[in-house]
């Protein structure tokens, strides 16, 4: 007893000691805060040095905050706006984001962004006003729907407006004044087609292509008066207004630049005066285009532009007498769940501290203390001359002034005056993607000659392919459709909505069936037992209600809610479900799924039955050979993939290609070539699926009696008649279940597909499973994506009750014994 | 046992018959070993020889091969370096081969050189320290040391050189264009940490900048082609190669045919600490800078200097790294000075003065170095003795650099960098308890005490079988994120650890256990705990075996679902460390995780094989 009590005594005293030293530890601990991005150590540049001591600056001044970057995992192949979305829903967020213009819509309407306004309320407004150039205001201080006040949701840390760059040397080899830009779209077509000189590698100018291509237009499209989005105060809706006069007066003028024919020296009829495909930024580089839009930043102005080589000039004006200048800012938001639901690796955090810290994260970044720091910095590495004047003058290094390259603070002004935002409404994160279908297409057409010879009749072309796009960019980016389509959309999707409630219930209700036993159960008095049972039973029955019925229930749920991560989700009924049916992005994947199961099935399906009929019949090296077969179900798919993708590379030093060539055919593009990607990513998994399929017909074949062959020897049959008649027959009801079973498999490919080339080349792959996972795993449209996998599980589901009606009807028995 | 009977075996027919069974086995079996043995192979490589199809790696018994390699990684992988310090004879690294005569003296020279005039920072670069997705040998040492100041700890080192790296990785400085205008060696932070390793790096861990190669390089070969002859003709005179053109160090004489393209690469390209100023220019100076600042108070408040007048102020030697005189005089370099103030100080140059002060005369040199220059003039960078002997010198420590590295790059990243080794190993093992637990009791306990309610719970399992596994993905996703268990182990095992399928499977197996056996050991006085330990488990072990594996395949290849559960770099798995580093890491690193990653499941394999192959469960019609 007295060993008790000093057992106890003692215990006390350490919890004691544990408590005090826990308090001591936990006042000097300092608060964590992840910010999307920190210096990166690799970089040697001025303007990463000059970031580093202001994080030291930042540290020096708070030193109960600790800073850690944000490191997300990405996908190969995903489009960059995503990743942050990904990392929010893998619980692994930043609680400092970065936001742009085309993506704060995203953000704010998911609730993903904490209001500033409490903050900023305490700051005085002077500050902001060195910060937020005019024109932002209307990006970061807005409306989210529902809302009845403006909120501020982020702040720049850099303003950009992006402007006409272009390279003095290249403008002097042309004959031209390396002091003066093009001043408006004439003058800029002229340069363009003097700097041109496609013989010999040298163009007036970039223009993107690709699916973001439009990008390169709406610069001109604001030139000529016209906007992508506007804004509907009374309405309170965007709208997609690019279809104009305007839009398509920078439309002719940009199928000029691409498209008009005109000889060059060497007599060679050449098309444009920019460049759209190829290495343009090695070319750019060296010397060899003349002119391009880029971004001149009001923290940095050129970075580390050498004003001797570069020119900078307001965007060209257009038709409407201005240029069009994009505004554009690098910009940081508090993440609304920092430190409740982002929280892995830092243990538990207070979130109102959390933001607390973001926050002076936030002020401090962009503050004059921290722009100060990086005036030094950068003046010390040698780029004081390339440094913002009004920077320079207000903190006291005027004798750089004289240095400053001429205008290019004024082409600053001058832009900032008269650009525009980069669009910033509804979804905009896609608003280059639906601007560049009708571009592409009048590419096309302009250079198939099919867009008319008069003015007139080009304008109406032009007009019509963008009223087009217009329409569909108001559908399917902004969400808004005529009130008749959409009841009449409702109504069916009502119906297909029915018949999947059917199709499920009756598929429930056959296999509830199937499952129930013929005769009554024989009940046994188990009373004695019964704690034991519950004990046995209890971790399973558990976790199949928690990880599959109440998954179940809350999945049938999402499909008709707006789902959102964060905040509360509306029910929208049958919304999901219009919108999926009318979406031929989806119809397509369908019928991308199909082609991938008819491949693997047709191809994959009949290749183990063979392998197994040749290695039992085989007469020597049994074991040998079915060690071999073996071989690629010894390594994991993902390694399978891999070793494929080594093989399917593309270049002359690909291993197939190699091989192609050695015996004198052409190469081949392999997963890069639309026409064969499919066939490409099926044929690694019947490689590695042949062997190890073939064990269950071989161990099937050992159990066909051998009277069966000996009787058929006597009738005379060949091996081929064996086959057909006694192996087939006896192997039949395996074959059936081995289907049901592959069908349902073939139907989920995503993971093969995410590695080998999520999706590409140009959508060639993107299978319908791979679709559901973008969008609830990139674009967190988690009731859409649901909406999606019910869908398509009601292609299944007939299977589904064919397998569990064959299941039950089979004996399952392990194969034993090897026929040694 | 076989369809093809044991009568006639020897008739033709079923010959021809047998060796086309042989034939297709056997071309099926080449295209299944050959792509691992490819694998392999690739994993030993690096880009310049990742062209070739070759199963063993030529540099493992081939010296050029592995003097292309080395060349490679000791110019860290950038080939206009290797065009600097052998202009216009490479331009890449599968061109690189052996020279044809190699003299030891002048590399022997060349060293003492070094040992005697120690260069600067900015003469030289860290050889094989970095390249595309690989650690090289001089970055592995630069990281261990790093690793072992900050107590292996990432945070540590970024709070002390405020930075945001995310991995170790990370911690490698690509110091590039050493020679131009714009580069700084830095003094202070992470920058200056790595100067200090620089200076103590051995001779053979450098290869120098060499000036007056990219001279020819930046001036001359753009100018007048690849070929020598146009530029021979030009300037009237006959060298065979590029390299043999010696590059004056003072500005050459009006009308010299280089004059123009040596005060445009003086003054505006190369970095100010290859250049002399001579004693002239100071004058210049001073009064560039008077007119600049007007008061020498407003240029010592910039240059936090206290000067008393600018007569005062001389150009420093050596140049300091960074600062605003630096700004001042390399605007003076390039806007103001004469070309008569400024000479090439390239490393070259001094090589040459230092054998100058040592033979005296020319024909001394050659006598001793085996030599025939006609002047010191014409003596050109040694570069080709110096790669050469280096490479001689540590010949097999080479090779087994290159046999190794790859792997030591995927280990280093499995084991420290996202630990996804460790956590496999512990999801696996996570994994396997709980598949040969919850659904063998489970089974069990419906199988042994068959409950009133049997059916109905064997239904409420088998009922998940018609669940749409596609819809389930998205909810259980969420139920983890909401319950918090996101990044965590839990997230990985819960989902899967009971499964209605193979509760059914078990129990029909417990089922078909004797009967009798219970009924006699019941008799004996055997409690429910032994006969479900002694009994039950001990029959029941082959099944348990497969389940077992069956668990550890399922963890262990699962890709997507911990790709989207774990995306914590601390909880990266192996797979999906594979998929990340396979974004980033060079070829031969990717190809070497993958051996890495083979080896576990080929282990089990050889293992385990029995239980494999017996473990297949064929369903039967009843």
């Amino acid at each position: 007893m007295r060993y008790i009590k000093i057992v106890l005594f003692f215990f006390c005293l350490l919890n004691i000691f544990n408590l005090v030293f826990d308090i001591s530890l936990v006042g000097a601990e300092p608060i964590v805060i992840k910010v999307f991005e920190l210096p990166d150590p690799r970089k040697t540049d001025a303007y990463t040095k000059a970031n580093i001591a202001v994080i030291e600056a930042f540290k020096k001044k708070y030193p109960d905050i600790e800073l850690r970057s944000f490191s997300g995992i990405k996908i190969d192949g995903m489009d960059l706006d995503s990743g942050p979305l990904m990392a929010i829903a893998g619980g692994v967020a930043p609680d400092i984001m970065y936001v742009n213009f085309r993506q704060s819509d995203t953000y704010i309407q998911n609730n993903f962004l904490y209001p500033l306004d409490e903050f900023m309320a305490r700051e005085e407004s002077e500050v902001f006003d060195l910060r937020v150039e005019k024109p932002v205001w209307q990006v970061i201080k807005r409306k989210k729907k529902g809302d009845s006040e403006e909120k501020v949701w982020m702040l720049p840390y850099e303003t950009l407006v992006r402007v006409l760059m272009y390279r003095k040397d290249v403008f002097k080899r042309a004959g031209l004044d390396p002091n003066q830009a093009p001043r408006n779209w004439q003058e800029f077509k002229e340069y363009a087609q003097i700097l041109s000189d496609p013989g010999n590698g040298n163009y007036g100018t970039i223009l993107a292509s690709g699916p973001q291509a439009a990008y390169d237009w709406l610069p001109f499209l604001w030139a000529a008066g016209g906007d992508a989005v506007q804004y509907d105060q009374e309405k309170e809706l965007w709208e997609a207004t690019f279809a104009s006069q305007a839009g398509v007066t920078a439309m002719e003028f940009y199928l000029e630049l691409t498209t008009s024919e005109w000889e060059d020296a060497n007599g060679r009829r050449q098309n444009g005066f920019a460049i759209r495909e190829g290495d343009w930024g090695y070319m750019w580089k060296d010397g060899k285009i003349g002119m391009r839009m880029d971004y001149l930043s009001q923290q940095n102005m050129s970075g580390e532009y050498d004003p001797n080589l570069y020119g900078f000039a307001p965007s060209p004006a257009g038709p409407s007498g201005k240029g069009g200048s994009e505004i554009n800012c690098r910009m940081m938001g508090i993440f609304s769940e920092a430190g409740i639901s982002n929280n892995a690796g830092l243990g538990d955090r207070d979130p109102k501290e959390v933001r607390e810290a973001a926050w002076k994260y936030i002020k401090f970044y962009d503050s004059e203390e921290a722009r100060q720091i990086r005036l030094k910095i950068m003046i010390e590495n040698g780029y004081g001359r390339m440094q913002n004047p009004v920077f320079l003058k207000r903190y006291g290094y005027e004798e750089y002034l004289r240095y400053a390259p001429a205008g290019w603070l004024e082409t600053f002004q001058t832009a900032m005056r008269e650009g525009t935002p980069e669009p910033y409404g509804d979804n905009c994160q896609k608003v280059y993607e639906f601007m560049t279908y009708p571009l592409d297409e009048l590419i096309k057409l302009d250079l198939n000659g099919s867009l008319g010879v008069s003015k007139e009749e080009r304008r109406k072309a032009i007009f019509s392919v963008l009223k087009e796009a217009e329409q569909r960019t108001n559908e399917e980016m902004i969400g808004t459709i005529p009130e008749e389509v959409k009841i009449k959309r409702e109504r069916i999707a009502g119906i297909i909505a029915a018949l999947i409630i059917l199709t499920f219930a009756f598929t429930l209700w056959r296999v509830w069936k199937i499952l129930t036993p013929e005769a009554s159960v024989r009940t046994k008095k188990n009373n004695k037992y019964l704690f034991y049972i519950t004990i046995l039973l209890a971790p399973a029955v558990i976790s199949i209600l928690m990880w599959k019925y109440i998954p179940m229930i809350s999945g049938s749920l999402m499909a008709v809610q707006d789902f959102k991560l964060v905040g509360d989700s509306q029910f929208i009924g049958v919304g999901n479900l219009a919108e999926v049916l009318f979406d031929p992005t989806w119809w397509a994947s369908v019928g991308r799924t199909l082609y991938y199961m008819s491949l693997s099935l047709g191809l994959g399906f009949f290749p183990p039955i063979i392998l197994a009929i040749l290695l039992q019949e085989v007469s020597h090296g049994k074991l040998f050979y079915r060690v071999i077969y073996y071989l690629p179900a010894v390594i994991s798919g993902v390694i399978v993939i891999y070793l494929w993708k080594l093989l399917y590379s593309p270049s002359d030093s690909g291993v197939l290609n190699q091989i192609l060539m050695s015996i004198g055919l052409p190469k081949s593009m392999w997963i890069r070539d639309e026409s064969i990607a499919m066939l490409c990513v099926v044929l690694p998994g019947i490689w590695a699926g042949m062997g190890p399929g073939s064990l269950i017909y071989l161990a099937a074949l050992k159990n066909i009696p051998n009277d069966m062959y000996e009787a058929a020897d006597i009738d005379g049959a060949g091996f081929f008649a064996k086959v057909w008649h006694i192996v087939l027959p006896s192997l039949k009801g395996l074959i059936i279940i081995q289907f049901i079973a592959a069908f349902i498999i073939a139907a989920q490919s995503s993971d093969f597909i995410l590695i080998m080339t999520f999706g590409g080349p140009n959508e060639a792959t993107r299978v319908a499973d791979l679709l559901i996972f973008e969008k609830a795993y990139l674009y967190l449209k988690f009731g859409l994506a649901t909406t999606m996998a019910w869908l398509l599980s009601l292609l299944m589901m007939g299977f589904t009750i064919l397998q569990i009606k064959y299941i039950s009807k089979m004996e399952f028995r392990t194969a034993k014994g090897d026929d040694k | 046992m076989s369809i093809i009977g044991k009568v006639g075996r020897k008739s033709i027919r079923v010959r021809i018959l047998n060796s086309s069974i042989h034939l297709v086995l056997i071309i099926g079996a080449l295209t299944m070993i050959y792509p691992f043995l490819l694998m392999i192979s690739f994993s030993f490589k690096s880009n310049v020889d990742s062209t070739s199809l070759h199963l063993i790696p030529a540099f493992i018994y081939n010296d050029e091969a592995l003097y292309k390699k080395y060349i490679e990684s000791r110019y860290n992988e950038e080939s206009s370096r290797l065009m600097d310090n052998y202009p216009g004879s490479w331009i890449s690294f599968s061109e690189v081969s052996l020279p044809d005569s190699p003299n030891q003296k002048i590399y022997q020279e060349w060293n003492k050189f070094l040992t005697a005039n120690p260069p600067s920072p900015y003469h030289y670069y860290v050889a094989e320290h970095y390249g595309r997705g690989i650690y090289p040998y001089a970055q592995r040492i630069f990281r261990k040391e790093l690793r072992k100041e900050n107590d292996n700890s990432l945070i540590e080192f970024n709070q002390k050189y405020n930075t945001g790296a995310q991995s170790w990785e990370e911690i490698v400085v690509e110091e590039k264009d050493i020679y131009r205008r714009n580069f700084v060696s830095s003094k202070t932070g992470y920058l200056g940490r790595f100067r200090e390793f620089k200076e103590e790096t051995p001779l053979w861990m450098r290869y120098f900048v060499n000036p007056e190669g990219t001279f020819i390089n930046s001036e001359l070969i753009p100018e007048y082609g690849d070929d020598i002859a146009s530029f021979n003709q030009a300037n009237g005179s006959n060298y065979s190669k590029w390299s043999d053109i010696p590059i004056p160090r003072s500005v050459p004489e009006i009308g010299d045919l280089l004059r123009d393209k040596w005060i445009h690469y003086t003054k505006r390209v190369i970095n100010i600490r290859h250049l002399g100023i001579s004693l002239e220019a100071e004058q210049y100076f001073q009064n560039m800078l008077a007119e600049k600042y007007n008061e020498i108070t407003t240029l010592n408040k910039t240059w936090k200097s206290n000067f008393t007048d600018f007569s005062n102020i001389s150009i420093p030697d050596p140049i300091p790294d960074s600062g605003a005189m630096v700004e001042d005089l390399a605007y003076f370099i390039q806007n103001v000075a004469l070309p008569e103030h400024l000479y090439l100080n390239s490393i070259t140059n001094e090589f040459r003065d230092f054998l100058v002060n040592k033979f005296k005369t020319i024909n001394e040199l050659n006598s001793t170095l085996n030599t025939n220059y006609a002047s010191f003039k014409d003596i050109t960078f040694p570069t080709e003795n110096i790669d050469y002997y280096n490479f001689e010198e540590r010949k097999s420590a080479i090779r087994k650099e290159f046999l190794w590295r790859n792997y030591a790059m995927a280990l280093d990243q499995m084991l420290s960098d996202a630990r996804s080794l460790q956590n496999t190993a512990i999801y696996v093992m996570l994994a396997i308890f709980l598949a040969i637990t919850v659904n063998p009791l489970a089974a069990y306990a419906l199988s042994r005490f068959k409950p009133r309610f049997s059916y109905q719970i064997i239904l409420l399992f088998m009922l998940t079988m018609a669940f749409p596994a596609m819809v389930m993905g998205i909810p259980n996703f969420l139920m983890l994120k909401n319950l918090s268990l996101l990044n965590t182990f839990w997230a990985l095992v819960l989902p899967a650890a009971a499964d209605g399928y193979f509760i059914f499977l078990l129990k029909g197996f417990f089922d078909s256990l004797p009967r009798e056996l219970y009924e006699s050991a019941s008799l004996d006085g055997a409690g429910e705990f032994r006969l479900f330990w002694q009994f039950t488990l001990y029959l029941s072990k082959p099944i348990l075996a497969v389940i077992a594996l069956g668990a550890f395949n399922a963890a262990y290849r699962n890709f997507l679902f911990a790709f989207l559960v774990c995306q914590d770099q601390s909880m990266w798995t192996l797979m999906v460390h594979i998929y990340e580093l396979m974004q980033r890491a060079s070829s031969g690193v990717g190809y070497a995780a993958l051996v890495i990653a083979a080896l576990p499941t080929l282990g089990v394999f050889i293992f385990f094989q029995n239980i494999i192959i017996e473990g297949i469960v064929i369903p039967m019609e009843k």
